[in-house]
């Protein structure tokens, strides 16, 4: 291995690196992941709605420079407006645009207090999942696809390791 | 006691008979007395028998003068006893005194006391084990145990460790359900497997550990090409002394060994190795070359002696990597052995060296031989054939097996071994070999004692030498430590995750179909060349013991890598451990689990939880106590979790680099596998549906929804299917 692919793999891990870190704190910002005491086990609905929004954080935030990124982190942003945020970087048809965003329109204040409630208005879940949010998620990847390496790699350390 | 007096009332009899002969009072002085001297000198017999027995029978360690001491005191207590008991009948003959009133009872109990120690062979049988065992150290008098006798001078705390670990390991109870048991043994195969290493004792005393079977077992493997190339080795340096000059006949002949079992046409192939275990070979040469300068090898040493020294090495190497192949515990190959644990012996000396302390070539050289011996024992018979069997705890006490092989080789007068490395440099290395594993590390104890002259040079030299071996080995646990599968089939990790979730889903035959799949593409490596037909069978076996848990586990083993290692001059000992950037990710994953082996390495060096700095206080030892027990761990945990990067106490500390503002080694080759994986556009798109799919499955599990729940799963099962279909 020459030294400037040396270079480029090491600029790629430190980005890589990066980027989880952040998407991390994004996520732990918005949806935050507890462990029931009891069970030992954390929240299917909270993993559920995590697993589009940790595509949405990735893509939004490798768009950022330094300083947005740090303003990103320090604004108050809800679940919705990342799902929206995610929603504009992916390539889905009109249709399927316009029912996700009513969709999340129809998601109250209230409701981030009751994540089962906002998968039940997404229709997350498998035996309510719909065509549009198969849809929605394969948007996503494709779009983490056709990104830079560290982007790709980030995702696939996140699904993976199922942070 | 009263039953034995009224069962043998053929004693009670000649009792009484006798004690119509004689006085009551002189009578009980005559049976008290012959009782006392005879109990006396036969608790005598017995401590002796059992501290001897012990020392040789069970834990090999007794000096031949301990044999021969005990057997003295034998043969005169038997004496003794016989001499009392006439004396005692001459004074009974000789009474005139009519017996008054008697303790009969009494009397007879002590008699029987006496009588019975006897009927149950208690001091016959000692003597008889005590025939046996002077029998079988009947070598000693061929003269050759007379330089290997500094074997048996193992300290009591060696003495101590051993009988802990058989008093332990004696009463292990083979761990046959965790995993998964291989196909193809019948009950009655099993029983005797399971017989064979129900404990340490009869590991460790089943012939099939004996030096020569094991030798059989890696010439077997090597195979007979080898083993005649290796008499025409030695035959080309016949009558040659080892120097210079024969050095590199000796390592250009060694190296065509390590070809052919290593390299691109060999036996297995694996260039990496090949080319450690070349450099390995080099360096010892050299420190042998070294050490005959330094007056600690012989320079008559015969060139055909190293020879087969240097290549018996070898094959040592490629059998206990080839067996380290089969299964999927920690890598026991090649990779710990040479690539990890000799390296890191080297660096620890290395910086004793800048200390200002004496490191000579021969405790290297020493260093080299303890690592290529120390995990022998997992690849003996016995404990491979029970491992393979699915009886995993076999591999406890490994070090003891792999002790009695290097003193089995020092007995021998013909042995190479012995002819190359005089009694106390073997007694150093069996030593090395059976405490590779301990945690009582003496740097600091040696630095100061050297430093104020209360211990000498040769005492330091040698104390060092067993902490670098311990500290190298337990180092390992900072590495990526993992079954060779992972290494060498880049796919392995992916098969993986496919059977934790057709596991998780219940369908066994989902499983074995995914482990046939990954047979299958072993075998199509193989045809392609890349790999050998015996790297083929040694990963084919392995996949038998991949199971829906080996996932977690191996990527839960997927560790920090390179831990860099400093010693100051008072000997403290700082360990810089590095994390992977896999691990600093997968870590979370798994949370702390990942660092058990991080954990127990700390307590065992530490010790206490008094000795932390700063020490543990109340509240964290309260909280690491359950009914009653307290883990010492629980305590470390308990401090990463508040972000403690840095563990410190009893001299050691260890620094964990991780965070994003510390430097990152590149990825290693493992590493990239993970990373060609996890990027695979059909693998997150099969990994981003099975994640819904098992978040479903619970969120329907915890609303109590059963139906929808089984629904769940047979939706999980058809897509894992679908995936595995396309493989």
């Amino acid at each position: 291995m020459n030294e400037n692919t040396i270079e480029t793999e090491n600029k790629i891990m430190f980005e890589r690196k990066k980027l989880i870190a952040e998407t991390i704190k994004l996520l732990d910002m918005i949806i935050p992941r507890k462990i029931d005491i009891e069970t030992n086990e954390t929240n299917p609905d909270v993993n559920l709605l995590r697993i589009p929004a940790e595509k949405c954080a990735l893509l939004t935030i490798a768009e950022l420079d330094e300083i947005q990124r740090r303003a990103l982190l320090e604004k108050k942003i809800n679940l919705v407006e990342l799902y929206k945020s995610g929603l504009e970087k992916v390539n889905l048809n009109e249709l399927d645009k316009t029912e996700l965003q009513l969709r999340l329109n129809s998601i109250t204040t209230e409701d981030f207090n009751f994540p089962e409630n906002i998968v039940k208005k997404l229709k997350i879940d498998i035996l309510n999942d719909t065509d549009l949010m198969q849809n929605f998620r394969r948007a996503l990847l494709e779009a983490i696809s056709k990104s830079k390496p560290e982007v790709k790699e980030a995702a696939g350390f996140i699904s993976f390791f199922n942070y | 006691m009263k039953e034995n007096v009224n069962e043998n009332k053929e004693l009670k009899e000649t009792i009484f008979v006798n004690l119509e002969k004689v006085g009551e009072q002189s009578l009980v002085e005559v049976f008290e007395k012959t009782n006392n001297t005879i109990n006396s000198a036969e608790k005598s017999v017995s401590d002796n028998n059992m501290v001897a027995v012990g020392k040789v029978e069970k834990y090999k360690g007794a000096e031949s003068s301990d044999v021969e001491r005990v057997k003295g005191v034998v043969d005169k207590t038997a004496k003794d006893i016989e001499d009392i008991k006439k004396e005692t009948q001459k004074e009974i003959d000789g009474l005139t005194e009519k017996p008054k009133e008697i303790d009969t009872e009494k009397v007879a109990e002590m008699m029987i006391n006496v009588q019975t120690n006897k009927n149950e062979g208690k001091v016959e049988n000692k003597e008889n084990d005590m025939e046996k065992m002077i029998a079988d150290m009947g070598r000693n008098e061929n003269g050759y145990l007379e330089k290997t006798k500094k074997l048996y001078t193992i300290d009591d705390t060696a003495m101590e460790k051993m009988k802990a670990q058989f008093d332990d390991l004696g009463k292990d109870k083979i761990d046959k359900d965790r995993n998964i048991i291989k196909k193809g043994k019948s009950p009655e195969e099993r029983a005797r497997i399971e017989k064979s290493v129900a404990s340490l004792e009869n590991r460790y005393n089943d012939e099939r550990n004996n030096l020569e079977n094991i030798k059989n077992g890696i010439e077997n493997y090597v195979g007979e090409e080898l083993v005649a190339q290796l008499g025409k080795d030695v035959e080309k340096l016949k009558d040659k002394k080892f120097d210079v000059e024969s050095k590199k006949v000796v390592f250009e002949q060694t190296k065509k060994h390590i070809e052919s079992l290593l390299g691109e046409k060999g036996k297995r192939h694996n260039l990496e190795k090949q080319k450690a275990v070349e450099n390995m070979t080099e360096n010892y040469l050299n420190l042998l070359l070294k050490a005959q300068e330094e007056g600690d090898i012989s320079k008559d040493v015969s060139a055909e002696d190293i020879q087969k020294l240097a290549v018996e090495n070898i094959w040592k190497l490629a059998f206990q990597d080839r067996v380290a192949a089969e299964n999927t515990l920690g890598d026991h190959g090649i990779r710990h052995l040479v690539m990890h644990n000799i390296k890191m012996t080297n660096e620890v000396f290395d910086q004793l060296n800048n200390n200002g302390q004496k490191v000579n070539s021969i405790d290297r050289l020493m260093a080299h031989q303890i690592m290529i011996d120390h995990d022998i024992g997992y690849a003996t018979e016995p404990a491979r054939e029970a491992i393979n069997a699915g009886f995993m705890s076999a591999d406890r006490g490994h070090n003891v097996v792999a002790a009695k092989f290097i003193k089995q080789q020092a007995e021998d007068p013909n042995h190479h071994m012995s002819k190359v490395f005089n009694g106390d440099q073997l007694g150093t290395i069996h030593k090395g070999i059976l405490e590779h594993d301990k945690s009582n590390i003496k740097l600091i104890e040696t630095a100061k004692g050297l430093k104020e002259g209360t211990i000498d040079e040769d005492q330091a030299r040698k104390d060092n030498l067993f902490d670098a071996i311990s500290i190298a080995d337990n180092s390992h646990a900072f590495e990526d430590k993992l079954p060779e599968i992972l290494y060498s089939h880049p796919d392995s990790l992916e098969y993986m995750n496919l059977m934790k979730a057709a596991g998780e889903a219940g369908d066994k035959e989902l499983v074995e179909k995914i482990k046939d799949k990954l047979k299958g593409s072993v075998q199509e490596i193989v045809e392609s060349g890349k790999w050998s037909k015996d790297d083929g069978e040694a990963l084919e076996h392995a996949v038998d013991f991949i199971s829906a848990d080996s996932y977690k586990f191996a990527v839960g083993r997927i560790a920090g890598n390179k831990p860099k290692i400093e010693i100051d001059k008072k000997g403290n000992l700082l360990i810089k451990v590095q994390e992977s950037a896999v691990h600093q990710e997968a870590v979370q994953l798994f949370g702390q689990e990942s660092y058990d082996q991080f954990h127990k390495f700390i307590t065992d060096y530490v010790g206490k939880p008094e000795n932390l700095d700063p020490p543990a206080t109340e509240e964290e030892i309260q909280s690491a106590t359950k009914d009653k027990k307290f883990d010492f761990k629980k305590v470390i945990r308990g401090r990463m979790d508040k972000g403690e990067t840095t563990i410190a106490g009893h001299g050691m500390k260890i620094e964990l680099a991780i965070g994003e503002n510390k430097e990152t080694e590149p990825d290693s080759d493992l590493e990239k596998n993970v990373r060609r994986l996890i990027t695979k556009p059909e693998f997150m798109a099969y990994r981003e549906e099975e994640r819904i799919l098992e978040e479903s499955f619970k969120k329907a599990k915890k609303e109590g929804n059963e139906a929808e729940a089984n629904l769940i799963q047979e939706k999980r099962l058809k897509l894992t299917k679908e995936y595995v279909e396309k493989l």
